[in-house]
């Protein structure tokens, strides 16, 4: 797949992530003034898509020797180390304890698993 | 950089779609979900900033597609996505 052929339709397109809002996460990180050439933009949103797409199946191999079928939290944790990303991982356990406080406080239902 | 913990500002259905995309995968719980949607926003700001400082050290105030194709190249951690930026 090549990212510079703007006009052509390709299956990444399908599952892009919202532009604005890569744009607004883009900008967060830039010091003000600064920019992001469109090409830039959508390279770095397909790049997205594929990291998700990445990370999930890491998890799903993990998952599977755990024998387990769904893919749990601890799952995704243990794949950001398999794939080198393992800076990431404190800040997704501060998020997963915060979801789950939240969902005991709401005293929702038992956490659904995938709808639809 | 600093968000609401436990929420994402992904749409977690896009998320979800891409998850799904997995033959392998049976299910995903939605912990799992947010999970992955949190750490693909770490991931868009990981790849800009590293990108804009290719930008920077290039005097330019603006990301162009080749910083983030030479962040690709030059940097193991985003090797997956070589196929990407292959011309």
């Amino acid at each position: 797949m090549n990212p510079t052929n703007v006009g052509e339709h390709t299956e990444l397109d399908d599952l892009a992530l919202p532009r604005s809002i890569v744009m607004r996460l883009i900008k967060q990180v830039l010091p003000q003034k600064s920019t992001a050439q469109k090409e830039a933009v959508k390279a770095i949103t397909n790049s997205a898509t594929l990291f998700a797409s990445y990370l999930t199946s890491a998890a799903g191999e993990i998952s599977s020797t755990r024998n387990r079928k769904i893919v749990m939290p601890q799952d995704v944790l243990s794949a950001l180390q398999e794939i080198e990303y393992p800076e990431f991982t404190s800040q997704l356990e501060a998020h997963l304890r915060a979801y789950e406080a939240a969902l005991k406080d709401k005293k929702l239902k038992i956490p659904q698993v995938d709808e639809d | 950089m600093e968000r609401p913990l436990g929420k994402t500002v992904l749409p977690l259905s896009r998320v979800k779609k891409i998850i799904k995309q997995d033959e392998d995968i049976h299910s995903c719980s939605n912990a799992s979900a947010l999970l992955v949607s949190v750490a693909t926003e770490m991931f868009i700001q990981k790849l800009a900033d590293q990108s804009f400082q290719l930008a920077k050290l290039q005097k330019r105030k603006g990301i162009q597609y080749r910083d983030v194709a030479d962040v690709v190249r030059k940097d193991d951690q985003f090797e997956f996505l070589s196929d990407l930026f292959s011309l």
